[in-house]
């Protein structure tokens, strides 16, 4: 086998350890896909469903607090404080069948409250001896009181082992997931368990501590930042003028000033979410993208800069037209748009050498650095966008919002006017809804396009 | 004619626990055809799918206790994906799709050989990253090592766009990975 293809089997293989949910919501994604039948998430009782309600939860932590209390009263004294373990972290462990031992570890994981998953990473080395990692995970957050427990866990233990190396030394690389379930992992020290099973049960042998929490540098106090006025719009949405239709991304760059942080004014980072709103065909399509978290940077001059792909499923979901794409901040309040245009596939054929002719009305518009008209074709409102380098028709003279009429060639397909021979673009008026189909002046007004000052006609 | 209620997977486990030899035969009624297809997908040879998937029960069986899976599909799945790419990498079968597949992985698998014990948990958060749909085709195409052709299928979309989707992920991901340190 190449050489390659066995680093790549090394790669292919390391994507055995990603969380098992990951894999599960993928084959279920697949399974919905060929059977065309949603898969539900497997069903609880009325009972669970009451546990795992917050009714649930509220009533469970009072029936323990009254036993505790009761405990308490009859035995008349204070709780005991929390002993640690008598084993400190980084003791040695006894882990494997084999009777090999080593030392576990933790890299300190320092997440944003609130973040729905932690990692740590276990490490293990023992010299002299094959390893095979196995026994389960207990992992306890430490309060006031004591030590309470949050979940207990195996690992996937047969799948890890390692030789001693020329050194003499077999090292074991493990990443431990630890999942937000039922009601999440607040901020705070958590003490993770490596534990053996004696025949019986499961028993502790070793721990080490991480810390799941804000990042520090987000905990120190925030600068007083003066906010602009809103008309300053310090975020701006950048797309290209325009896409082709059937390619199926599109780049998005969103880029935010560090005043931008009036969104979450107590962060160093704003959270923008990116959704766009199809017009025309698509007018009922949405797109969300999830949201992302944009920080200053130094490098760019103090702007967050974002930039991403927006997947447009060509043909079946997105049509050629004109698009707004809409940057949201994590409220769901747009911070400002952009529009672009999803061409045809062939507006490149546009010409000016045949015969057959077709005149066809609509409005001219100029963004973004290109020329596109909005045209009325079957009382439908269609785009075509133009290549400024290639386009042989002089654009000159037209501005954004005048009434236009262009002399098409015999349509290709009858879909779209687009796939016509353009030869002419008259000028009518500048932006008299007059000269337009009233379905096309509606359609302008709900893009926010003025078309209201008629003036006079060419 | 009536057939008797599959198991669940914590009946199947408590069988195992109290090492009851049927546990292998519920595994094999409940999820043989799932791990036949995770090692045909890399294997592509039923003889050697089906030894796998076989080694596949003798390494459950031994496994648990002390294991208590609560995924048993995927507790399964990981083991025969393991033993497959093992019998792979020991050159007894070939695959053209997989080599596809490793030919692609292999544009964002980092130079370095040494320890890449980070990898699994970069790529996680990586994956946690991007949009579910994405994310989902990522983790069909390059852990179940499903066909283009077949995803193709299944979403409806045509195999080139498919293949460019995936190529667009897989430059976010040589992307992500150089920025924390690795040489992709």
């Amino acid at each position: 086998m190449k050489q390659e293809n066995q680093r790549a089997l090394n790669a292919f293989a390391a994507l055995n350890a990603l969380p098992d949910d990951l894999i599960l919501n993928a084959e279920r994604a697949l399974t919905e896909a060929e059977t065309g039948i949603a898969i539900a998430p497997k069903p609880q009782g009325r009972f669970a469903r009451f546990l795992n309600s917050g009714w649930g939860v509220a009533a469970i932590a009072g029936i323990v607090s009254i036993i505790v209390l009761v405990i308490m009263i009859r035995a008349g004294k204070e709780p005991a404080p929390y002993e640690p373990p008598v084993k400190p972290a980084g003791s040695t462990i006894e882990m494997s069948s084999e009777g090999a031992s080593f030392t576990i570890s933790t890299e300190t994981a320092n997440y944003p409250e609130g973040t729905n998953r932690f990692t740590v990473v276990l490490t293990g080395k023992v010299k002299g001896e094959a390893i095979s990692v196995c026994g389960g995970w207990h992992l306890e957050r430490l309060t006031d009181n004591g030590a309470e427990a949050v979940e207990f866990f195996y690992t996937d233990d047969a799948l890890v082992s390692a030789q001693p190396d020329k050194d003499a030394y077999a090292t074991v690389k493990k990443t431990i997931y630890g999942t937000n379930t039922g009601g999440g992992f607040p901020a705070g020290t958590y003490r993770l368990h490596a534990t053996k099973h004696d025949g019986e049960k499961y028993v502790s042998v070793a721990w080490c501590e991480f810390t799941v929490g804000i990042p520090a540098e987000e905990t120190e106090t925030p600068p007083i930042m003066e906010f602009p006025p809103a008309h300053d719009r310090p975020y701006t949405v950048t797309t290209p003028n325009s896409i082709e239709y059937g390619a199926t991304g599109l780049p998005i760059t969103v880029t935010a000033t560090e005043q931008g942080v009036d969104l979450m004014p107590h962060r160093k980072y704003s959270i923008v979410k990116l959704a766009g709103v199809a017009n025309g065909a698509g007018a009922d399509q949405l797109q969300s993208l999830e949201a992302v978290v944009v920080r200053p940077d130094e490098q760019t001059g103090g702007y967050a800069v974002y930039h991403d792909s927006l997947t447009l499923l060509n043909p079946n979901e997105w049509y050629p037209g004109l698009y707004r794409l809409y940057a949201l901040n994590y409220d769901g309040a747009y911070i400002d748009y952009c529009d672009f245009v999803i061409c045809e596939e062939d507006y490149e054929h546009l010409t000016t050498n045949d015969p057959d002719k077709t005149v066809e009305r609509g409005v001219f518009f100029w963004a973004n650095g290109s020329p596109f008209i909005n045209l009325s074709w079957g009382g439908e409102v269609y785009p075509v966008s133009f290549s400024v380098e290639t386009d042989t028709v002089d654009f000159s003279g037209l501005t954004t919002g005048d009434v236009v009429e262009m002399v098409m060639g015999e349509f290709v397909e009858e879909t779209f006017p687009a796939h016509g021979y353009l030869y002419d673009i008259r000028k009518l008026s500048d932006g008299s809804p007059s000269d337009l189909p009233a379905a096309m002046v509606g359609a302008m007004e709900d893009m926010g396009y003025k078309i209201t000052e008629a003036k006079e006609s060419e | 004619m009536t057939h008797p209620r599959p198991l669940t997977d914590a009946e199947i486990v408590a069988l195992y626990l109290a090492r009851d030899e049927s546990a292998v035969e519920h595994t094999a009624q409940a999820y043989g055809h799932y791990c036949m297809t995770v090692a045909m997908n890399i294997l592509n040879s039923h003889p050697d799918a089906e030894e796998c998937v076989n080694d596949t029960y003798l390494r459950a069986w031994n496994s648990i206790p002390p294991q208590r899976p609560t995924v048993l599909r995927l507790f399964l799945g990981k083991i025969t994906r393991h033993l497959a790419i093992d019998r792979y990498r020991a050159g007894r079968s070939r695959n053209r799709e997989l080599e596809v597949a490793l030919d692609e992985i292999a544009e964002f698998l980092p130079a370095r050989e040494e320890d890449d014990g980070d990898l699994p948990m970069l790529l996680e958060g990586f994956l946690i990253s991007l949009p579910a749909e994405e994310r989902n085709l990522f983790v069909l195409r390059y852990w179940h090592g499903h066909s283009v052709a077949r995803l193709s299928k299944a979403f409806g979309v045509k195999p080139n766009n498919l293949s460019a989707r995936l190529y667009r992920t897989r430059e976010k991901l040589r992307v992500y990975l150089t920025e924390r340190g690795y040489d992709v």
